[in-house]
């Protein structure tokens, strides 16, 4: 058997790009990694390992804890870890799903090719960078009120239907229809609201971004024309969460879950592993106001996607419809949901923490909508913003291998720190625009620290999701314009 | 009192150096201000602010997210910090005051959140060494 060290951790090679971690100590299941020997070399340089490891000792973990192949170190869990608990006598934790609950991608699509915008470029990221605010600050494109935030953290994207911001149709192509009917806004602080109220439309800024991309490569003909997508059309990739709203639920409950279950905690390798027992007032609590950020961060999205829109007809002079910018899918990625899989033959219900991975659904799956069910959902993959990005599909194997998930984007490999030493910012604009893609950002310092060299290789990454069946390739996207906070 | 910014893959960290814990605290607040937006010397309007929490750690993790959370609501980047802590049994207390540089007259990037990943409230013999990992 092929095995691979990294410090006192020793990974056995299952099968082609699958590794585990054997049981040992507190863990009450193996780790698997999900990786080519390349990534988990690059996996392995941080505590990425150790915190998949961690997460194993979760009370009600189910099968395996499991690492993506686009995983870093994060804080508790690792970034493109799934770890599935169970929802009747397991636990949940705001760690497994992060500070940016409901961070996530859409695509809208066009009927334009790229010779359609190619010499538009610049005034096309200055109308995008004018009508999305990015960065710390800026406002949203709405102002809103506390009481507007609370109906958007119960009623999600239809919130945006009932003001002008949304089509019948939008809430058709996001996942859950853009709403958690299991949302809660009493049971999102005060304090977090407040938050809200200046977000609503913000792009943020970190690796949060939004890109105009050119459909460069189809892998499956069938699944691409279902989905809309066709060679050398301009998509859209909106890339951003639930902002502070979100940060602030999430810290919110780490604490009160660290006061009120320290008996459990303390039984745990590591505190952001904080976790409420299923069944507990604080679970149940946490598990509301997480949905009603979630319904907050897809709103969040559909604001910018208005935003993009009135950009598009601005600059095309033809109406959005006309231009038939009509969404691909929103997909979250930092999220936990009840859902039912099946575990040694038997349907559990479950919480399936993705942290930094994407639901995956495959073929027939029923919580899918018609047009998907048929061929699977759309998967995001968002790359760095000189490489490309890809759009999968839910693969047959995620549902046996990975609680229906797969990657959700390159994954790091620099610190920032490292990053504004070797990319100077000037540079990688000038090196860009040869290769015809316009990046506009708010901060020299995000262009550095954002720089293509930071990630993962983004093609490797899909290479073993689709090896694995668990997300198959359908398209790459190349990009245009990038803007970022 | 001196801080430093660290590395850390995805994220950034804070280590403050100092003789008390105040100072301590206050090196870690200016920290995360520089890592907000390295450039950013002085704010205009003062703010105050008063946190109890059940622990040194806690009360350290809750001061920051307090600022990060001022800064979003009142939408200024707090600067400048004072504060004074003090021990009462099993309750741990910090009274402070900053002041606000407005949002809209700077360029900075946000920091979602402090995290527990890795902090580190060290007492040796020079005095206080505190570490924390803030989420970018």
């Amino acid at each position: 058997m092929t095995t691979f060290e990294s410090g006192n951790i020793c990974l056995h090679k299952i099968e082609e790009f699958i590794w585990e971690i054997p049981r040992s100590g507190d863990m009450l299941v193996p780790a698997r990694i999900f990786a080519s020997e390349n990534l988990l070399e690059q996996i392995s340089q941080d505590k990425t390992l150790e915190q998949l490891k961690n997460t194993a000792s979760l009370p009600g973990i189910q099968k395996y804890a499991i690492c993506m192949p686009d995983g870093h170190q994060g804080y508790g869990f690792p970034v493109g870890g799934v770890v599935a608990t169970d929802a009747n006598n397991g636990c949940i934790s705001p760690g497994g799903v992060g500070y940016d609950i409901n961070c996530g991608v859409r695509m809208i699509k066009t009927n334009l090719t790229y010779h359609d915008l190619h010499g538009k470029e610049e005034s096309l990221g200055e109308i995008l960078f004018n009508k999305i605010p990015t960065g710390l600050g800026k406002g949203g494109i709405v102002k809103t009120t506390l009481n507007d935030v609370e109906e958007i953290l119960s009623l999600g994207v239809e919130w945006a239907l009932h003001n002008g911001y949304a089509s019948p149709e939008d809430l058709d192509f996001c996942e859950d229809r853009g709403r958690r009917n299991d949302a809660d806004p009493t049971k999102v602080s005060r304090r977090a609201k407040q938050r809200g109220m200046n977000q609503v439309g913000s792009l943020g800024s970190g690796n949060h971004f939004l890109e105009v991309q050119r459909v460069v490569e189809i892998f499956r003909e069938e699944v691409a024309s279902s989905y809309g997508l066709f060679q050398d059309q301009i998509v859209i990739l909106i890339h951003t969460g639930s902002r502070g709203i979100g940060h602030q639920t999430c810290t919110d409950y780490l604490r009160k879950i660290e006061v009120e279950h320290a008996d459990l905690l303390s039984q745990l390798p590591d505190k952001e592993l904080a976790s409420a027992p299923s069944g507990s007032q604080l679970a149940a609590d946490y598990y509301a106001a997480m949905c009603a950020c979630i319904n907050f961060a897809w709103t969040n999205r559909q604001m910018i996607t208005y935003a993009v829109r009135m950009a598009f007809e601005e600059l095309f002079d033809k109406s959005w419809q006309d231009l038939e910018m009509n969404l691909l899918y929103d997909v979250a990625h930092n999220i936990a949901k009840k859902e039912f899989h099946i575990i040694n033959g038997h349907k559990r219900e479950l919480f399936v923490h993705r942290k930094g991975a994407t639901r995956a659904f495959p073929i027939g799956n029923k919580a899918l909508p018609g047009a998907f069910r048929k061929v699977g959902q759309p998967v995001i993959i968002p790359g760095s913003m000189g490489s490309d990005s890809y759009i999968l599909r839910g693969g047959v194997g995620s549902m046996n291998l990975s609680f229906g998930s797969t990657a959700h984007g390159a994954g790091r490999i620099l610190s920032r720190t490292k990053a504004k030493k070797l990319f100077n910012a000037s540079d990688i604009q000038a090196e860009l625009k040869e290769q015809n893609i316009y990046v506009t950002a708010t901060l020299d310092a995000t262009i550095s620290e954002e720089a293509p060299g930071v990630y993962k290789d983004v093609s490797e990454v899909v290479h073993v999701s689709d090896s694995l069946g668990i997300g198959d390739k359908v398209a790459r996207t190349y990009p245009v314009v990038n803007i970022k906070g | 009192m001196e801080f430093h910014l660290r590395d850390h893959t995805a994220d950034i960290a804070v280590e403050s150096c100092a003789s008390t814990i105040e100072e301590a605290f206050v090196g870690i607040a200016e920290g995360l201000s520089k890592a907000h937006s390295p450039n950013s010397t002085h704010g205009t309007k003062k703010f105050g602010i008063e946190i109890s929490s059940e622990s040194l750690e806690a009360l350290l993790f809750d001061f920051l997210d307090m600022l990060i959370s001022e800064r979003d609501i009142h939408n200024v980047l707090p600067i400048d910090h004072e504060v004074s802590i003090n021990q009462e049994k099993d309750i741990w207390t910090l009274v402070g005051t900053y002041y606000g540089i407005p949002l809209e007259t700077i360029e900075s990037r946000e920091i979602k959140a402090v995290t527990y990943s890795d902090m580190k409230i060290e007492k040796n013999q020079n005095g206080w060494k505190l570490y924390v990992v803030f989420d970018v």
